[in-house]
């Protein structure tokens, strides 16, 4: 089984996660800024090869991976939006509602918590069973069927055994939820983005940004918005010196009957509204924003950030003027990576079985 | 691992209950389905017998305005002329029909899922005008308009998770 599944129940014994204020954490003057090949992280017991990055493609793309056959991955997690979609909230296959905004998966592979409200879902493996299996809500519906049915759905197609058997050759090619899980994790730690225009700028080409994104990109360490939305990923969830737990930030208190975030897992009151910070690579192409899809332009999710009169984060207690406004929906721009959602190694695979090339 | 999804909902379920948070539009509240039906959906409960060509030279033309209940078959029985975008599984089911058009304008096809749909001429899928769901308090789940130009045009239904599905195409008032 991958790792982390089991820190799950700890978590939830503990009754978790003492939570604190984002910290200032920009990266280090010291630390080049990364290049578009760095290799993403990968757990010990899942390390990625070709043949299981290609099944984790076709898994990805393939909607026999929910019950009736009507979602799969990309369903929700569309490549030419950066793997999200244009949707507040997605229902399920049964017709329920969706609970919160989809998100994306750019650079996903470094990212300490996976989900909106969970600091227990730290592995992509484990975050995989969530949509396939969850009842909360239901998604893609497998919760509650027979043991093994996915499985013996994907054993019974033409491609599968074959793509499995060149995947895990080390489990004799089994196909059950740990190696799908596997599969489909090694596929989205590929989903790397890191040539934004931004990313260039950052790296020397001084004419890579426009002055306006600039001045963008100065107000965004000026208003401290990179305290939550730090380090080359723009989220404390995916720094590495991080507890997941301390990715999760309350903007607003939520309204009476509104989604609670994090006090959900936890049950503790202070953790009412808390949610983690989500990554704002090709933030331009993610709209809606904000974990239930509220904010549906740039503009208003800068806007949500300020619109709690009673906040007593000092951050959160500031004045935007409309050219601060401008500058910064510049720079967020400028975090839009043309080389990500046009990467042909991500795009669903044909139809026909794969000629399969070496583990 | 079913444990600990089984925990999962455990722990989310005493504060929000499943389909609390409602999107959309929220079936409960409305006082009748279809009661108000937009302009030329009037018959999109007429539930007119249809069934799906296995390949497209043999696709039924629809009729405009006329409520069907459209049989579809399994995806991999059905020949599509281009590939979908989101083609469903292999669980799923699909469809391929036809419709003419005789004068040029937007037309709205409406389905009862969230299947996929495609309208083609000349052997291409065409871009959609528009899309979006349907209004509030009606069982229509979606509607995609394409601005159509006179001839014969086909219509591929794809990743629908039952038989069958309702449809109605209907020119823009």
């Amino acid at each position: 089984m991958p790792g982390g599944r089991g820190r799950f129940a700890l978590v939830m014994l503990a009754g978790a996660a003492a939570l604190v204020a984002c910290v200032t954490a920009s990266q280090p003057a010291s630390e080049p800024w990364p290049t578009a090949d760095l290799q993403p992280p990968y757990p010990a017991d899942n390390p990625p090869s070709p043949a299981k990055i290609e099944l984790g493609r076709r898994l990805f793309y393939d909607a026999d991976l929910s019950w009736d056959g009507t979602i799969s991955c990309a369903t929700c997690h569309e490549q030419k939006r950066s793997f999200t979609d244009p949707n507040k909230t997605r229902p399920g296959i049964d017709g329920s509602p969706g609970q919160r905004n989809i998100q994306t998966l750019a650079n996903v592979a470094w990212f300490g918590s996976l989900t909106w409200g969970g600091p227990h879902v730290d592995t992509l493996e484990h975050q995989a069973l969530i949509p396939i299996e969850g009842f909360v809500p239901v998604e893609m519906g497998f919760g509650g069927k027979p043991d093994g049915a996915l499985a013996k759905r994907l054993a019974g197609q033409p491609c599968y055994p074959e793509l499995f058997a060149a995947a895990f050759p080390d489990r004799s090619g089994e196909i059950d939820m740990d190696t799908i899980t596997m599969a489909l994790a090694a596929f989205q730690r590929t989903l790397v983005s890191l040539d934004a225009p931004y990313d260039r700028w950052k790296r020397g080409d001084k004419d890579a940004l426009s002055e306006e994104a600039k001045r963008g990109a100065a107000l965004f360490e000026a208003r401290q918005c990179d305290s939550c939305h730090a380090g080359p990923h723009f989220t404390d969830a995916a720094l590495p010196e991080h507890k997941p737990e301390e990715a999760f930030h309350r903007l607003a208190w939520p309204a009476e009957g509104k989604d609670a975030g994090l006090s959900r897992i936890t049950l503790r009151p202070e953790d009412v509204g808390r949610f983690r910070t989500p990554g704002l690579r090709n933030v331009a192409l993610s709209a809606p924003y904000m974990h239930d899809g509220e904010a549906t332009t740039l503009r208003e999710a800068i806007l949500h950030h300020y619109s709690d009169a009673e906040t007593e984060d000092a951050r959160l207690r500031q004045t935007l003027a409309e050219a601060d406004i401008s500058g910064l929906i510049a720079f967020l721009e400028a975090l839009t990576d043309g080389s990500f959602i046009s990467n042909p190694q991500f795009v669903r695979p044909p139809r026909a079985c794969p000629v399969l090339s070496q583990p | 691992m079913r444990l600990i999804l089984a925990a999962l909902a455990l722990a989310v379920a005493p504060v929000v209950a499943p389909g609390a948070l409602a999107q959309g539009h929220d079936a409960s509240s409305c006082v009748a389905m279809d009661a108000r039906l937009p302009d030329g959906f009037a018959d999109w409960n007429g539930g007119a017998a249809v069934g799906t060509a296995k390949a497209p030279a043999e696709a039924t033309t629809l009729q405009l305005g006329k409520g069907y209940e459209a049989g579809l078959l399994k995806r991999d029985d059905v020949a599509f002329i281009v590939e979908p975008e989101k083609p469903g599984g292999s669980v799923s089911y699909s469809g391929v029909f036809a419709f003419d058009v005789a004068e040029a304008g937007d037309y709205r096809i409406a389905l009862g899922s969230a299947a996929w749909l495609d309208v083609i001429a000349d052997g291409k899928a065409l871009e959609p005008a528009s899309f979006g769901h349907g209004p509030a308090c009606t069982t229509i789940r979606k509607i995609v308009v394409y601005s159509l130009k006179p001839g014969q045009h086909q219509l591929q239904v794809a990743g629908n998770g039952a038989e069958t599905v309702k449809l109605l195409v209907a020119k823009q008032p």
